[in-house]
């Protein structure tokens, strides 16, 4: 007979980014069931909404994460917008696009850096961080900040970038690209790096549809729920956008998907930079949100799907304000993933969802 | 660009398992759940829902402390999340979660902190529910019993 | 298929510079906008409006009109930059080198000069010229009231 086990896991591992516990219970090596303990990082930022009034707001909602810090500002100040009737100059949308989607760049070379030390090659964790450090410098030269931008606020962004600051911005990513495509054979084709990765923690695509999972996660598995097909703010402008997705539904195609975004993302930014107008970037917003107005508002992040949500009540200060994030919807898909693996491959499927604990317990 | 937009429907609260069963047979995509304080006992839950490509949907739900509100972890599983969530939070009662932390999800130090506005007081007085930097009053006492 | 993908790199990477630097030894060179501390550069010119004080998100700039001191607390601060862009008179100014570390908090103060003699009497010259005017106005709208009223009764 099988003898049953139960092992902590967390909140501090060496492999994970954040903290969180899971109680995983064993039977001879193999993972039966994995139960989620959350709550380290619980700092109550929705609470904060009645002492900030909506102007302030923005710079609490940057330091929710280290990893999406630009994307939270962009949610935050697209949905206020949206519900004070706010129509901001086209030179933002583009100027917000080109921070996102270079913000989605760093977060996936970040990430690969973290897959690659778990399964234990620092060399490799090296060299992506490496190369990351390029486009933290282009952060820092357009707007003052490496990790926590400052750049996006209610009305349009703070700071404008030139045109030889453009141009410098092309540059840099060609450096980029040609560094980091002699990287990816060795996530991609190595030997000892595939016999790590292919045929664990498989998902099917009907258990992700049930589990409404989102993000590269989803995408890995086949279902295409990306906001970016939408078409709302810069991304309506672009000429075509196809999502990548893959049938694998293991961890190799979560690594696969999230290598090839990062190719994605440079062209996207260098067509936004061909294309942008010249104009203005900011719009005072004036007076208060409506009593009882309420706006919603969806938003791609490099781990998924994020919504937000604002309601008013007449005064400066907000009603509520809340923030969906991805990894609070891929939990389930995780612990689901989890059951009948090997106890040696629970790290990296944890991490191969991609978890940001302290964007879920704001 | 187009304008993105949201529909807010306002429903009642016995409706609440047949919206999650009909979203189901359409195959929709389960986004959020969460709560709002509208007064002093007044809540609003919210649930949104998407099927591919389109604007998303809000159902409004209102409901009071007292209410026993019934759970949609049968159908959507990933909603137990947010159910533990907002009953450690704001103090709901949702009967039938598939995975009950009973209270004990978030580990807050005040009771139903999102309920009401935060006072001066909640930080320095006796509403805290489990205050760990409270000294141990009789250190020998615990020394002994440890080693026993 | 293969292994030692990173061959390559790894063996240019022994014999090259490396690619980190020796700080403190090696002073860092920092952008033009990165936001590292704020001071008031400007206190005679700074008029006490407190705006600045009303847009910190968090709070760590106070004014005080009466004594004319004016204080930021550098390990509060979190360099966003509204300070800087909502002061009507551009006294604050944002320079790009951090806060360096230190032992204890201790807010930086910086306090109005006294005025000069000759400063004083053009204050009180200006003052004084005000205090006419106002007075001359209120004596017109005060006449147009009487004479508007004197009418009505007509």
């Amino acid at each position: 007979m099988a003898k049953s086990t139960v092992i902590p896991f967390g909140p501090q591992h060496p492999v994970l980014p954040e903290p969180v516990h899971l109680d995983l219970v064993l039977e001879d090596e193999k993972v039966v069931e994995a139960i989620p303990r959350l709550g380290f990082v619980h700092r109550g930022l929705e609470k904060l909404v009645e002492k900030k009034d909506y102007n302030q707001y923005v710079f609490i909602t940057e330091r929710i994460c280290g990893i999406c810090s630009f994307g939270h500002s962009y949610g935050y100040s697209q949905c206020v917008e949206h519900l004070m009737d706010i129509e901001i100059p086209p030179r933002a949308e583009y100027l917000r696009g080109i921070w996102h989607e270079l913000s989605r760049i760093h977060s996936h070379l970040l990430w690969l850096g973290l897959a690659a030390d778990s399964f234990g090659y620092e060399n490799l964790f090296m060299q992506c961080w490496k190369i990351r450090e390029r486009v933290l410098d282009i952060f820092e030269k357009t707007t003052g900040g490496r990790v926590i931008l400052s750049a996006c606020n209610v009305g349009g962004t703070l700071y404008d970038i030139s045109d030889e600051e453009l141009a410098g911005i092309s540059n840099t990513l060609d450096i980029v690209r040609d560094e980091y495509s002699h990287i990816t054979g060795a996530f991609l084709k190595d030997n000892s790096v595939r016999s790590r990765l292919v045929d664990v923690g498989y998902l099917s695509k009907q258990q992700a549809l049930d589990l409404s999972i989102v993000g590269p996660f989803a995408r890995a598995s086949n279902v295409n729920n990306d906001v970016r097909c939408l078409g709302i703010g810069a991304y309506g402008e672009l000429a075509e956008f196809e999502p990548i997705m893959s049938e694998g539904g293991d961890c190799f195609a979560r690594v696969e998907v999230r290598a090839k975004e990062v190719f994605q993302s440079i062209d996207i930014v260098k067509e936004l930079i061909d294309k942008i107008p010249a104009g203005e970037i900011f719009v005072k917003p004036k007076g208060s949100p409506a009593e009882g107005a309420e706006a919603s508002m969806r938003l791609e992040q490099p781990r998924g799907e994020c919504y937000y949500y604002a309601r008013g009540n007449g005064t400066k200060f907000l009603d509520r304000f809340r923030i969906r994030t991805p990894t609070s919807i891929n939990i389930a898909g995780m612990v689901t993933a989890l059951k009948g693996c090997e106890l040696a491959d629970v790290p990296m499927i944890i991490l191969t969802i991609d978890p940001c604990i302290s964007c879920t317990e704001r | 660009m187009p304008k993105y937009t949201d529909k807010f429907e306002e429903i009642d609260k016995s409706k609440i398992g047949e919206m999650a069963k009909s979203k189901k047979d359409t195959s929709a995509r389960f986004i959020n759940l969460h709560a709002t304080t509208l007064g002093e006992d007044l809540f609003q839950l919210t649930y949104s829902f998407t099927t591919d490509g389109t604007p998303t949907e809000n159902y409004s739900v209102k409901v009071t402390s007292a209410d026993a509100v019934p759970s949609i972890s049968d159908t959507f599983m990933t909603a137990f999340f947010f159910e533990n969530e907002i009953h450690d939070l704001f103090g709901i009662n949702i009967e039938g979660i598939i995975l009950d932390y009973k209270g004990d999800f978030y580990q807050v130090a005040l009771d139903r902190p999102m309920a009401r506005p935060s006072t001066d007081e909640d930080m320095y007085s006796v509403n805290r529910k489990n205050d760990a930097n409270t000294p141990v009053k009789d250190v020998d006492a615990v020394e002994k019993g440890g080693d026993e | 298929m293969g292994s030692f993908k990173l061959g390559g790199i790894s063996l240019k990477g022994m014999f090259s510079k490396p690619a980190t630097k020796m700080y403190p030894t090696v002073v860092p060179e920092y952008f033009d906008r990165t936001a590292g501390h704020v001071e008031n550069t400007d206190i005679k010119g700074c008029i006490m409006c407190g705006i600045c004080s009303k847009r910190c998100p968090t709070s760590c700039i106070t004014v005080d009109k009466d004594s004319g001191v004016w204080s930021i607390n550098p390990f509060d601060c979190v360099s966003c930059g509204s300070c800087v862009r909502e002061c009507p008179k551009d006294c604050l100014v944002m320079f790009n080198v951090y806060t360096a570390p230190a032992t204890s908090k201790e807010p930086v103060v910086v306090k109005k000069p006294e005025l000069t003699p000759e400063e004083k009497a053009a204050k009180a010259k200006a003052d004084a010229e005000k205090a006419e005017r106002i007075k001359a106005a209120k004596e017109a709208a005060a006449k147009k009231a009487a004479e508007k009223a004197q009418q009505d009764g007509e």
